[in-house]
């Protein structure tokens, strides 16, 4: 090793081995955690009340940003595809084409990273904060159960918010494609959402939307869990909520490749 | 009308005799791996009594709160509250008994996603859910009154001084009518005037719910004022009980230490 480099010799390989186990304990304790959400879901009372307050809150939030970026992704989409599609001849197919891309994949994976990155940051810094404020401490003394109301309440809504999240990003960026549609071909309303209609099937829909219960679930799960655990004063709350981000988008990218190769089995059979 | 003589009667398990013990510790220890914070500490809380209990920096006096409370597990020992071994309950039992016990964290913990009435309906609409919106306003504005902030229901935790969140947590806590409330640090970062508010409201609620209380604290001000006894954690053990006065008349140095920051 050169001399004056960050690390000597045998230490390098030190680092990436703590850093490997770090990892695995990592996944093992959200592991733990998700294990736990699963047996004080079931466990009565639910908190209706806060399931409601928490899906408005989750859901009302992101509506703008959601239909923003999904209508500005179908105009970009468009705009993009048209002239190569011209080149073949084949324009009229536009809008089943970006019907099929949109609603089997850019639409449920570009919400769901906007929802990684604003409801994600948004429950890992206020479970953080709640955490290093001791309110998740008031609240058991008071004879409550935190992770209950907390935790549970914001997994569900998370899961059950963003396929609806992700039907109005879809629902955006068929506008936005109608728009350049319409504008640069001359195509009605009813022809375009005839067509994109048509080159849809069950296939396409289903597997799609069933993915973004789980994309919802991560998404909860892991801004909870680094909310809720997070450590270390102030500056603890930054990190839960800067990891919840990155963690939740890399576990929507990981939950779509296993969501297409089961499907892909459902159509080779 | 009292709005407090509506809550249903939630006292949990002990009918306390005359002079019994409300929280009884008895030889607890508590270590974080190699470091032992609690080595055999033992001590008593008695109906309507104040208890502060003094001790360095990280001796462990907010530990043995939370043994108590049932955050923290304890390794060995046995803390009886009420009556009930604190170790030996299960979730339920223990949140049951938690409604006896007030609590007030060192940085109020209020719930800052809620106003201050939405922080007093929180424990009541959990504890007490059949009852009628009208007694519990009533009851919320009573216990508000009670710590001089009945103006303040409507304000959310950010709009309020370190003194008057004290305050609000207080009320609280005391909206459940608990037997015993805890105090971790009623008094740190808080000015002269204000700390003596708080200990004032202290002796207050003593006086007036007839509750038992201990007190952390590193406030001399504090011990002398709001506390009938005081203990003195020292490297884990109880090492002296007794009044303020009769301990300043002890000539040991430890206990002289602690003493003469007053």
């Amino acid at each position: 090793m050169a001399p004056g480099s960050k690390y000597q010799e045998g230490q390098g390989w030190h680092f990436a081995y703590s850093k490997v186990v770090q990892f695995f304990q990592e996944v093992g304790e959200m592991a733990l955690f998700s294990g736990r959400f699963f047996r004080t879901f079931w466990q009565p009372p639910f908190e209706w009340r806060e399931f409601i307050n928490q899906s408005y809150n989750l859901g009302n939030k992101s509506i703008f940003l959601v239909s923003l970026t999904g209508f500005i992704m179908g105009l970009v989409l468009d705009l993009q595809s048209r002239p190569t599609m011209m080149e073949f001849g084949a324009v009229s197919w536009m809008p089943s084409m970006v019907g099929i891309t949109i609603v089997r994949e850019m639409g449920p994976m570009v919400t769901a990273l906007i929802c990684a990155g604003k409801i994600g940051s948004s429950i890992g810094a206020e479970l953080g904060s709640m955490r290093v404020t001791e309110q998740i401490d008031a609240m058991e003394v008071s004879g409550t159960n935190p992770f209950k109301f907390l935790v549970v309440t914001r997994v569900m809504a998370a899961t059950f918010m963003l396929p609806l999240l992700v039907i109005l990003g879809d629902a955006c960026s068929l506008g936005g494609s109608f728009l350049v549609e319409n504008l640069k071909g001359n195509v009605s309303f009813h022809l375009y959402f005839n067509q994109v209609f048509e080159g849809l099937e069950m296939g396409d829909i289903v597997p799609s939307t069933i993915k973004t219960f789980f994309f919802g679930a991560a998404i909860g799960l892991v801004g909870c869990y680094k909310g809720y655990t997070s450590k270390k004063g102030t500056a603890g709350v930054g990190k839960a909520s800067n990891s919840a981000v990155v963690v939740a988008s890399v576990l929507v990218f990981v939950l779509d490749f296993i969501a297409v190769l089961i499907a892909d089995l459902f159509y080779e059979l | 009308m009292n709005a407090l003589a509506n809550i249903p009667d939630t006292t949990t398990v002990l009918q306390n005799g005359p002079g019994s013990a409300l929280l009884e510790v008895i030889e607890v220890y508590k270590a974080f791996g190699s470091l032992k914070v609690l080595d055999g500490f033992s001590m008593k809380l008695f109906s309507g009594e104040n208890v502060a209990i003094v001790g360095k920096s990280g001796s462990g006096k907010s530990v043995l709160l939370k043994c108590i409370i049932g955050l923290l597990p304890y390794d060995s020992g046995i803390i009886r509250v009420l009556g009930q071994d604190v170790s030996q309950l299960d979730q339920r039992q223990l949140d049951r008994l938690r409604t006896e016990i007030g609590f007030l964290f060192q940085g109020s913990a209020l719930y800052d996603s809620m106003t201050v009435r939405e922080n007093l309906q929180f424990p009541l609409r959990r504890h007490m859910d059949k009852m009628q919106n009208q007694v519990e306003e009533e009851l919320i504005r009573e216990t508000l009154a009670s710590v001089g902030l009945e103006h303040t229901i409507d304000l959310w935790p950010e709009e309020l001084s370190g003194g008057m969140q004290r305050r609000i947590a207080l009320a609280r806590t005391l909206i459940l009518r608990p037997q015993i409330i805890l105090y971790d640090e009623p008094t740190t970062g808080l000015d002269p005037i204000t700390s003596r508010e708080i200990i004032e409201l202290i002796l207050d609620i003593q006086k007036q719910y007839g509750t038992a209380s201990l007190i952390i604290t590193h406030d001399m001000q504090c011990v002398r004022l709001a506390s009938d006894r005081m203990v003195i954690l020292h490297e884990g053990k109880n090492y002296a009980t007794g009044s303020y006065g009769d301990l300043k008349k002890r000539n040991d140095p430890i206990i002289q230490a602690f003493l003469e920051t007053s």
